[in-house]
């Protein structure tokens, strides 16, 4: 996005933590205990069919929620599974995603 | 040495279960206060798990050279070696234990230490990776095997290999196979085993799959720094998913870079498991699990179990020289404990 | 005779005449509310034999339980007893009224109180005398038995053989209470009137004697009967609200799926007609895999019947693991499975996925397809074996998912994304049918199941491997030496009560293996099924646990499944080796050269074969 001197200015990259919206991380929390276990380790992004990870989930949900849809590739999930089966903690990453969609939903994002 | 202790070392027998770096350090040491020292092992020769090992972290020493000095310290007369013999049970007899074993009468002994070692996990069970399936995916342990055979079995058609991966966490912290803890040496292993890798090997790429790198031991973050420095191994943070074959037999992986969060693809000539620490089979309990303590923090005596110490990987992972003071620290508890009785 | 009426009658005749009313209007409303289709399949059925088949189905599940007879003997004998006997009674008791007053058109509560208007023969020489009162009074101990069941139930239910028994809903407890004081309270107001004038057969006539010897039972005699038409009244009064709503709604369910109308989306009629023809008979609680994993939590099919009726939404329903055991179980057959999905709403997940379908790989022609299924690819074991499969069958074959990146769409569906599985479908459609295969081979009985019921793929035949091999064995086109060793196989749910595919398995198991020790009775769920996604890691591997001792009850050497998701759920929790089918066959499997002529031989029976198949698939 260029001003009208002609210079780009660059997206914000910096994660403001304190203005973190966490209300979609913390509502799907209290369905999902365990989605707080997160690790991060990626097994669920290494065998997506569509390469995305629900793992993303939770650091997007730092951000503004509108940003969410363009970092997270939601709208590809299959709901195919593969990734619960690989979970090592466990976690219900097929429900996670589809409250996380519907809580998206309600807060009126669409995804 | 003190004549009212030296009464303790003379009359008293010891029965040590398992002749792994523990049991042969605890029967060391109880041997040379002059106990008489039983010493189990149902494999047909001493050393347990440290048989199967070329070079140990963090300094590189020989495992068979360490072997060496182990089996020179029980190369005492009141040591007696019952070589491929299991034990079944343990019975309290007559204010100690008798240790029934499948070859005749139970011997009787005043104090009992378990060290009876662990299992590796049984990478088949990650099928995903293929460990069975394909030729090229080995363990770690294979590895070590492969190792002390030589350069050759690392080879395929006679070319070195291009390319190796390294997937730690097999079976540890994951509840799909019910393993929630730590085995705490993997990642070490990997390191070490990454930079043999590229000593044998300087031109091929070597990469480690990595969730958290645990190098808490001295030495082992140098050990850590020097595999990226000097040999230049890569450490990707991520996850390997779904292994497979191709048409020359290397495996392709698929990964996540979760630093980058991108997918990621290599082909690689060999992949290497880091298997986890399993509780082994203990002839003092029906079910398979690290043994307990009474009190944790500070000894390693079985509860509901006076006078039976554990020692070395029975009672959780443990490095050789963790396994080798806890089998020292178990010979010194069972001292403390027949003092006390007298 | 004298006039047949008293005050009483007024309270059993308005309670009556409201369930009544209440069901003419609820039979309107079903048939209104079916699709056109359905209500003309309803006419047309009327006036063929239909009608009489489910007359009959009526009599032998309505009345006598044959369904809960096979589960448990008590269990249908109690019942059995409620139902035939108060059936008979009605049945009996409307003859009996007729013949003694000469008119067959008299009101209905003539026959229901007939004992009050006509004491009946002698006592005791009636006592033994067959007649009319005798068998009244048989088929009232019938009902009396059972009710004694019913009691003994709700404090052990272990005696009728049930683990767990239904926790009732507030309504459902005080219907269940005028039902079980009508019986009682008939005894006694017929004993009364039996007494009074020395009358009765074995069981009123002996009561009656018995108060008479006591006290005056003159008096107590109209109470009794005010008693008997007041709880009379208080049950049907109760009975549309309550679980005894399926006493009539059965009988209607039975006819209208005999006559062919099904549980759809669509069919709001048969959606609410199946939701009150649930007797809450609670067999579905010891049917369901949750029970013993998830105890206490009130998900089994005949509370969420129960929520749907009552317009509640459904606690728990995502727990649930569609395993269809409950449907397998349910006496009355209700449609449990579609009523599941149905309530899963689509809520638009996935309508991102391209929906235009991309040209497929337009390679060399294949007669056989191999779709291995995501979840193979986590299993590769089978992936590899199949190959080795294909090889020595000398199959000419494709592997349309090497790469592992396709679905097929049926979780979408699992989780109520109707649409987005339909975009998904089209898509991989295309690709299957632009391949130019004749045959194709799934893994997967969850792929296999949506390319089955849905996909459209023309004259393609659709196997799952089991099938296939079961075939490949049929012809000798591989060859196995079979094994000493001794196998269980675990039914997979969406190979065999979802598509129905259960003796071809059986029969790989049987020629590969020495002994086939799979116990007996209705296969289990392993617990790693898409149907729940919000199941813990914890409960699954429960289920797991729980599937795996009933699978090893005849100590068997090894487990073998017939599905990736079900043989990667099994291994970490099984002792004994857990092998797919497809591993088995191909470690039992002859490798070699095959003889020349033999090959030739071979692949023109097959090609005989298949055009003889594409033939009836197209002409079906």
């Amino acid at each position: 996005m260029k001003n009208r001197f002609g210079f780009e200015i660059q997206d914000n990259r910096q994660i403001d933590l304190d203005l973190a919206d966490d209300r979609v991380n913390d509502e799907v929390s209290a369905i999902i205990r365990a989605w707080r276990s997160c690790l991060k380790c990626g097994n669920c992004a290494a065998v997506c069919p569509e390469g995305e990870g629900v793992y993303k989930l939770d650091l997007s949900a730092f951000l503004d929620l509108s940003a969410f849809q363009k970092l997270t590739g939601l709208d590809k999930c299959y709901l195919c599974g593969k990734c619960q089966l690989v979970c090592p903690r466990g976690i219900p990453t097929r429900f996670v995603i589809m409250q996380v969609i519907n809580y998206m939903k309600e807060y009126g994002k669409a995804v | 040495m003190n004549p009212d202790k030296q009464s303790v070392g003379k009359r008293n027998t010891v029965a040590v279960i398992g002749a792994g770096p523990a049991g042969l350090s605890a029967a060391s040491a109880l041997a040379a206060l002059d106990f008489e020292v039983h010493l189990f092992e149902k494999e047909s020769r001493e050393g347990g798990k440290l048989n199967q090992y070329h070079q140990l972290f963090p300094a590189r020493e020989s495992a068979s050279e360490v072997m060496g000095e182990l089996l020179i310290s029980v190369d005492k007369e009141n040591i007696i070696r019952h070589l491929g013999l299991g034990v079944n049970s343990i019975k309290p007899s007559d204010g100690g234990w008798a240790v029934h074993h499948g070859d005749g009468e139970p011997i009787r002994s005043d104090a009992v230490i378990v060290a009876t070692g662990f299992d590796f996990f049984d990478a088949r069970l990650k099928e995903e990776f293929g460990y069975g399936i394909y030729s090229r995916v080995i363990t770690s342990v294979d590895l070590e095997k492969k190792l002390n055979e030589g350069r050759e079995t690392l080879l395929h058609k006679g070319t070195d290999p291009a390319a190796i991966a390294f997937v730690h966490c097999v079976g540890s912290r994951d509840e799909q196979v019910g393993v929630s803890y730590c085995s705490r040496l993997c990642c070490i292993t990997g390191i070490k085993q990454a930079i043999e890798m590229k000593e044998l090997f300087p031109e091929t790429k070597v990469y480690n799959f990595y969730i958290d790198m645990r190098a808490f031991g001295t030495g082992y973050e140098e050990l850590y720094r020097k595999a990226q420095e000097q040999y230049g191994v890569r450490f990707i943070r991520g996850r390997v998913s779904e292994a497979s074959e191709d048409a020359e037999c290397r495996i392709r992986l698929k990964a996540e870079d979760t630093l980058m969060s991108r997918p990621l693809k290599v082909s690689v000539d060999w992949l290497v498991l880091l298997v986890g620490m399993r509780p082994g089979c203990s002839p003092v309990q029906t079910d398979q699990s690290f043994l307990g303590s009474d009190n944790p923090l500070t000894g390693n005596a079985l509860p509901g179990m006076p006078g039976v110490y554990s020692a070395g990987c029975c009672s959780g992972p443990m490095s050789i020289p963790e396994s080798v003071a806890s089998g020292r620290s178990a010979a010194f508890q069972v001292i403390d404990h027949l003092n006390s009785k007298q | 005779m004298e006039k047949l009426f008293d005050p009483f009658v007024i309270l059993f005749t308005a309670g009556f005449s409201f369930a009544a009313f209440w069901f003419i209007y609820k039979v309107i409303r079903w048939f209104a509310e079916l699709p056109a289709s359905d209500r003309s399949l309803v006419l047309h059925g009327i006036f063929s034999v239909k009608t009489l088949q489910a007359l009959w189905e009526t009599v032998s599940e309505s009345l006598l339980h044959r369904n809960i007879f096979k589960r448990n003997f008590r269990l249908g004998y109690m019942h059995m007893s409620l139902a035939f006997g108060w059936f008979m009674l009605i049945v009996i008791g409307n003859i009996e009224s007729t013949w003694y007053s000469g008119s067959m058109f008299k009101p209905l509560y003539v026959s229901v109180f007939w004992r009050f208007f006509d004491p009946g023969p002698g006592f005791p020489e009636a006592m033994y005398q067959p007649g009319f009162a005798m068998v009244m009074d048989f088929f009232l101990l019938l009902v009396l038995s059972g009710l004694g069941f019913a009691m003994i139930k709700r404090f052990r239910s272990k005696v009728v053989g049930m683990k767990r028994t239904t926790r009732q809903h507030p309504v459902d407890r005080w219907a269940l209470t005028a039902l079980w004081m009508i019986f009682p309270a008939r005894l006694i107001a017929e004993s009364m009137t039996c007494g009074t004038y020395g009358t009765g057969s074995f069981l009123t006539g002996s009561l009656g004697y018995l108060f008479a010897h006591f006290f005056n039972p003159q008096p107590l005699v109209l109470p009794a009967w005010w008693f008997y038409s007041a709880v009379l009244c208080a049950f049907f009064v109760l009975l549309p609200f309550s679980r005894y709503a399926h006493i009539p709604s059965e009988p209607v369910l039975i006819f209208f799926r005999k006559y062919g109308v099904r549980t759809s989306n669509l069919s709001t009629g048969y959606t609410d007609l199946s939701l009150h023809a649930c007797s809450s008979c609670g067999v579905c609680i010891d049917a369901c895999q949750l029970s013993e994993a998830l105890p206490g939590r009130p998900l089994q099919s005949n509370y969420f019947v129960k929520s749907l009726r009552h317009r509640e939404t459904p606690n728990h329903q995502w727990e649930c693991l569609l395993c269809g055991r409950c449907e397998a179980a349910c006496p009355v057959g209700v449609s449990l499975m579609p009523l599941r999905q149905m309530q899963r709403p689509d809520s638009g997940i996935g309508l991102g996925l391209a929906k235009a379908p991309h040209p497929g790989k337009n390679g060399h022609r294949v007669n056989v397809l191999y779709f291995a299924g995501c979840m193979s690819h986590l299993t590769p074991g089978i992936i590899e074996s199949m190959k080795d499969i294909f090889t020595q069958a000398g199959a000419k074959w494709q592997f349309l998912d090497a790469d592992g990146n396709r679905c097929c769409g049926r979780p979408m569906k699992l989780a109520g994304q109707t649409e987005a599985a339909r975009n998904v479908r089209l898509k991989l459609e295309q690709d299957i049918k632009a391949t130019g295969a004749s045959l194709l081979v799934t893994s997967c009985p969850i792929c296999y199941r949506i390319f089955n019921e849905e996909y459209e793929l023309g004259p393609i035949r659709i196997v799952h491997h089991s099938q296939y091999i079961n075939e490949l064995l049929e012809w000798n086109f591989i060859r196995i030496s079979k094994s000493g060793m001794k196998a269980a196989y675990h039914e997979p749910c969406e190979l065999g009560r979802g598509s129905g595919i259960r003796k071809e398995p059986r029969n790989v198991i049987s020629a590969l293996y020495s002994k086939d020790l799979t116990p007996p009775g209705e296969g289990l769920c392993c617990g790693g099924s898409l149907g729940g996604p919000a199941l813990d890691i914890a409960t699954r591997k429960a289920v797991a646990r729980g599937a795996v001792s009933q699978l090893t009850a005849n100590d068997p050497d090894l487990l073998v499944t017939s599905c990736p998701l079900c043989k990667k759920t099994f291994r970490p929790v099984s002792e004994i080796p857990v092998m797919d089918i497809a591993e088995a066959t191909a470690s039992c499997m002859v490798k070699g050269e095959r003889l020349a002529e033999a090959k030739g031989e071979r692949r023109e029976a097959r090609g005989e074969r298949e055009k003889k198949e594409i033939k009836i698939r197209v002409g079906s």
